[in-house]
This record gives C-alpha cells, sequence and structure tokens, in this order.
C-alpha cells in the first residue's frame, strides 16, 4: 500500500513541479556577489576595529555536573571569540553562524543553526542542526560539541523547541520556543482560534526547565509567530505574532501573559516585531523594529495604550537603565532618547558604511565584562 | 571570478536554473518565492565558485534547501492549523487528476518547511535517505521521522491520494 502510495506522490509531484521557469541572468547574481563583498569587507573591518578595543573576556567552562554561575568573573584567560551573525549580513540565510576569532582575525564557521550570546557574553545558547536540540556552552569554548550542556532535545516530552534566541537581561534564563499550536474554540466560527505557545524556560545556571503554556485568543486568525521573549520585569512572557485572514493581509499584535500563561493585554504593533529585550527597565515601554536584517526603524509604545511615543531610525536592540535605547543602523550603533528622532553617541563601526553584526543587548547595563561590541 | 569563471557559471545558470526553479516551486508552493529562492541560490553558488569545484549542482541543491527550510527566528502557524473541511475525495472523472495536483499542492502547504522539503527530495529527486539527509545535515532517522509524520498528514490533508492508491 505504502509502495503505491510512494509511486502517487512521485507522479503527483512530478505534475506540480512541471511549470515554466523564468530566465535566471548570471549577471544578476555575479552583481549580488559583488554587493556583498564589499559589505563583507566592511563588516570585518569594523568588527575587527571593535574588538581591538574590547575588554576581556574571562573563559567560563561549562563542566559535566552543574553549571558554573554565568556571573562568574576573575579569570584572566581571555576569549577568543566575537560572535558574529551572517544572517543579519547576507539576505539570505544559510544558517551558518559564524564566530570572530580574535587571535587569527577571521571568521570561524560554527556547526551550529543558532548561536546567541547571552548578555554578558559568557554563555551562548546554541541549536543544532538536529531539529529541536538545544545547548548552552561557554562562549571561548563554542566550537567544542562535547562543551555543550543540552537542555532540550525534540525526543523528550518537551517538545520540540525551537531556540527563540532570548535571554532574560540578566543572562539567568533562556527562553525557547517548544511548540505553537492554533485550535478552533468550540461553538466558534473559523476566527476563534485559540494558540497555544509553549514556552520552555531553562535556568542557565542549574539547567533546570520548566514550560510555561500560553493561551490566547487573537482577534484574527493567528498566521505566524514572530517571536517569544521575556515580559516587562523579566517574570512574564510575551508573544510578538502575525494575525489576520491571510499572510498577505495579516497585522502584528504584541500579546502580553502572567507568568501562569494566561493572556493579559495585547498591542498592535503592525508590520514590526521585537527586540530580544523590548521592554524598558520600568515595564511601561516597549521597543518594536521593523522586521528586515537590518537599517530598519524602531517605534516606541506604551504598554497600556499602545500609544506611540517615540521613532527613530534603527533597529531597536535594547534599552539603558535612563529610558534610552540603543539602536543598531547600518554599520553603527547609536543611542536615541526617547521623544527625539536623533540618533546620538552613534558609533560606527565599520568605516565604509557596510553592514554592522553581532550586535546584542550585550552589556548594555553595565554588566561587566562585556561580551561582543558595546558603545 | 575571472572571465572564464565567469562563462562557466553562466552556462551552469543557463543549463540548471530551470530545473532548481522547479525544485524551489515545489518547496514553496510560490512563483515569486521560488524565483527568489533560486536568485538567492544562484548568487551563493557564485560567490563559491571556484571552491565547489565540480559538484555546482550539489551544491546548489544543498544551499537551495538550507535557504529554504530555514528562517530567522520565524516559523508558519500555517503548517499547524487544523483542517476543518478535508477536501472532496477524487470524483473518478477527467478532472480527476488536476484536482489530485490542486489538493496535494495545497496539501504540501501545511506542511512544515522541512517536511516539505524531505518529500521534495524523497519523491521528487528520488534521493536515497543518506543523502537526503547529508544534505539536510540531519541524521538518516530525523529524515525517516520527517518523511513518515509528513506522509501522515498528507493523507489527512490529501485523501485523494489515498483514496486513488486504494482504488488501484
Amino acid at each position: 500500500m505504502s509502495t503505491d502510495l510512494d509511486r502517487r506522490l512521485r507522479e503527483v509531484l512530478r505534475e506540480v513541479a512541471d511549470v515554466p521557469a523564468p530566465e535566471f541572468a548570471p549577471a544578476a547574481a555575479l552583481a549580488g556577489v559583488r554587493r556583498r563583498r564589499r559589505r563583507v569587507t566592511a563588516l570585518v573591518a569594523g568588527v575587527t576595529a571593535v574588538v581591538a578595543a574590547a575588554i576581556a573576556v574571562p573563559a567560563v567552562a561549562l563542566r559535566p555536573g552543574p553549571a558554573q554561575p554565568a556571573a562568574s568573573t576573575g579569570s584572566s584567560v581571555v576569549a577568543g571569540y566575537v560572535f558574529a551573525n551572517p544572517r543579519i549580513v547576507q539576505r539570505s540565510n544559510l544558517g551558518d553562524y559564524r564566530v570572530f576569532d580574535r587571535r587569527s582575525g577571521r571568521y570561524v564557521a560554527t556547526q551550529w543553526r543558532t548561536a546567541v550570546p547571552s548578555p554578558d557574553g559568557r554563555l551562548v545558547a546554541v541549536s543544532a542542526w538536529d531539529y529541536g536540540k538545544v545547548g548552552i556552552v561557554a562562549a571561548d569554548r563554542v566550537l567544542d560539541e562535547a562543551a555543550v550542556r543540552w537542555v532540550a532535545n525534540s525526543l523528550d516530552p518537551k517538545g520540540d523547541p525551537w531556540i527563540s534566541a532570548v535571554w532574560s537581561a540578566d543572562g539567568s534564563r533562556v527562553l525557547l520556543d517548544a511548540g505553537v499550536s492554533a485550535s478552533l474554540v468550540d461553538g466558534r466560527t473559523d476566527k476563534g482560534y485559540q494558540v497555544e505557545v509553549d514556552a520552555l524556560v531553562v535556568d542557565a545556571r542549574t539547567l533546570a526547565s520548566r514550560v510555561v503554556r500560553l493561551r490566547s485568543v487573537p482577534p484574527d486568525p493567528p498566521v505566524d509567530i514572530r517571536k517569544i521573549v521575556f515580559g516587562p520585569g523579566g517574570k512574564n512572557f510575551a508573544v510578538a505574532m502575525d494575525v489576520g485572514e491571510t499572510p498577505a493581509r495579516s497585522d502584528g499584535i504584541l500579546v502580553l501573559f502572567d507568568e501562569r500563561g494566561s493572556a493579559t493585554a495585547q498591542i498592535k504593533i503592525g508590520r514590526e516585531t521585537v527586540p530580544d529585550q523590548p521592554f524598558s527597565p520600568d515595564g511601561r515601554l516597549v521597543a518594536v523594529h521593523s522586521d528586515v536584517a537590518y537599517g530598519g526603524s524602531t517605534r516606541v509604545l506604551t504598554l497600556s495604550t499602545g500609544t506611540e511615543v517615540g521613532r527613530s531610525d534603527g533597529d531597536a536592540v535594547g534599552w539603558l537603565d535612563d529610558h534610552r535605547y540603543l539602536v543598531r543602523t547600518v554599520g553603527s550603533v547609536g543611542v536615541v532618547e526617547l521623544g527625539s528622532r536623533r540618533v546620538l553617541s552613534e558609533k560606527r563601526l565599520a568605516p565604509a558604511g557596510g553592514d554592522l553584526t553581532g550586535v546584542w543587548p550585550a552589556a548594555l547595563r553595565g554588566t561587566a565584562p562585556p561580551g561582543a561590541i558595546v558603545l | 571570478m575571472d572571465a572564464e569563471a565567469e562563462a562557466e557559471f553562466g552556462r551552469f545558470v543557463t543549463a540548471r536554473s530551470a530545473a532548481l526553479f522547479r525544485t524551489a516551486y515545489l518547496l514553496t508552493g510560490d512563483r515569486h518565492e521560488a524565483e527568489d529562492l533560486v536568485q538567492a541560490t544562484l548568487e551563493r553558488v557564485a560567490q563559491r565558485w571556484r571552491r565547489i569545484g565540480h559538484s555546482p549542482e550539489a551544491y546548489a541543491r544543498r544551499v537551495l534547501y538550507h535557504l529554504q527550510v530555514e528562517r530567522w527566528r520565524l516559523r508558519s502557524f500555517r503548517r499547524e492549523m487544523p483542517v476543518d473541511q478535508v477536501p472532496e475525495a477524487g470524483r473518478g472523472d477527467h478532472a480527476a487528476g488536476a484536482d489530485l495536483r490542486v489538493s496535494l499542492e495545497a496539501a504540501l502547504g501545511k506542511l512544515t518547511r522541512r517536511q516539505r522539503a524531505v518529500l521534495v527530495l524523497r519523491y521528487f529527486e528520488d534521493l536515497p535517505e543518506a543523502e537526503a539527509a547529508a544534505l539536510l545535515d540531519v541524521s538518516v532517522g530525523t529524515i525517516r521521522s520527517t518523511a513518515s509524520r509528513a506522509l501522515a498528514r498528507l493523507r489527512v490533508l490529501c485523501p485523494e491520494l489515498v483514496h486513488e492508491e486504494a482504488s488501484q
């Protein structure tokens, strides 16, 4: 029986694929390569300049047994890597995260599908190509698979986690998206979908984890989930999602959840998404930015009403303690004062422009030592 | 890239882009997305043309699948949507073939990107499990389980496929 199904499937797939192909011009691909080469060159120059001035990062090794505290300091060993994310640099994403090796001055490909450094830069959450396998590793051993402490695996009951790349601001916890489902609410029309997102919260120190099921009924059918993040104050959760009748006519909302997973509020965020740490330290504001790889714009909204109170160029990266926020623009990082559109204290990281990468909300709060690139 | 390499790359594009596009169409289900995907793939191939030596086709396919399967922190709900109304089974008339094709296209759109990629690799490209696994950088077991889940889902989403199967 299954052999017949296989055969039939083969036949129909060939029919489906029988579509006229457009002409592809080799020159277009070559032009794209030249553009990218210029960008990467500028990027490498920029990151190298910053690395040269960076403060040494003590090494943290995760050994078998209980994990070491993330905030441990005091070692004189210099971590060898600063993170870069070529997915931001390049339009397409093959998934090849790379780390910058200070000693050789070159980028080194990692074996990870995703690699996201903690705010203090000492640890990295990594996901393997083996789907759903997520772990934590010391930054200076990020290329050493044996050093990874696995915290989730799709084969275990915790589901099929998709790393959401979100660390808590203090670096003590990692948040993973362990599964999403949408189901019709009984007795309602096709608009009555209940969305359930399983947030897997992992303690970075002990590696203990728990699943919090986040339930909400969005105003329209769900289309995409954009990101799951820790909520205001780092206790609760928030999910940015697309809702709408079709993907082409969808709109974004940010749903806030309490610590038990019940939806408490939602605000419209349009076509935008949220950075890893989108909430102001007092928990009253949220920064949203355009959902493009880089060079977009940021809006600041009040959580209570969704009113816009700030707007600037650049993609929000995170907040400072004094209601200013950090943005990433093409080739630079800058600070924006609330109510001002201007990017202040801008730091050009790539002298000739180009694309910036490796900017994470590291050390924004004065955490020492800084992880990657800081102002 | 020197002139000779550019000419070689041009010949590769002329000879293989249509085939890549068909695969991309199966993976995306959308002509424009497929076009984008192939264009991005060709850029990547051009970038590494010197290093990929005698196997640009294999490298291009690898890039194509990875580009499609991976998304920057974005997951689609569409694959999770329950189906409240399954399509009608094939009617046995001359339009049944077209219906099945349309139904299968719709069903493919409801699979995850990876499930779709695995099905295309196994049943369109006819790759053995080990080669499909190598191309997607996953284990053979993952290919098997993904294919199994995808087929199970297709049976629900596209019952015509099963009816056709049973009637033959």
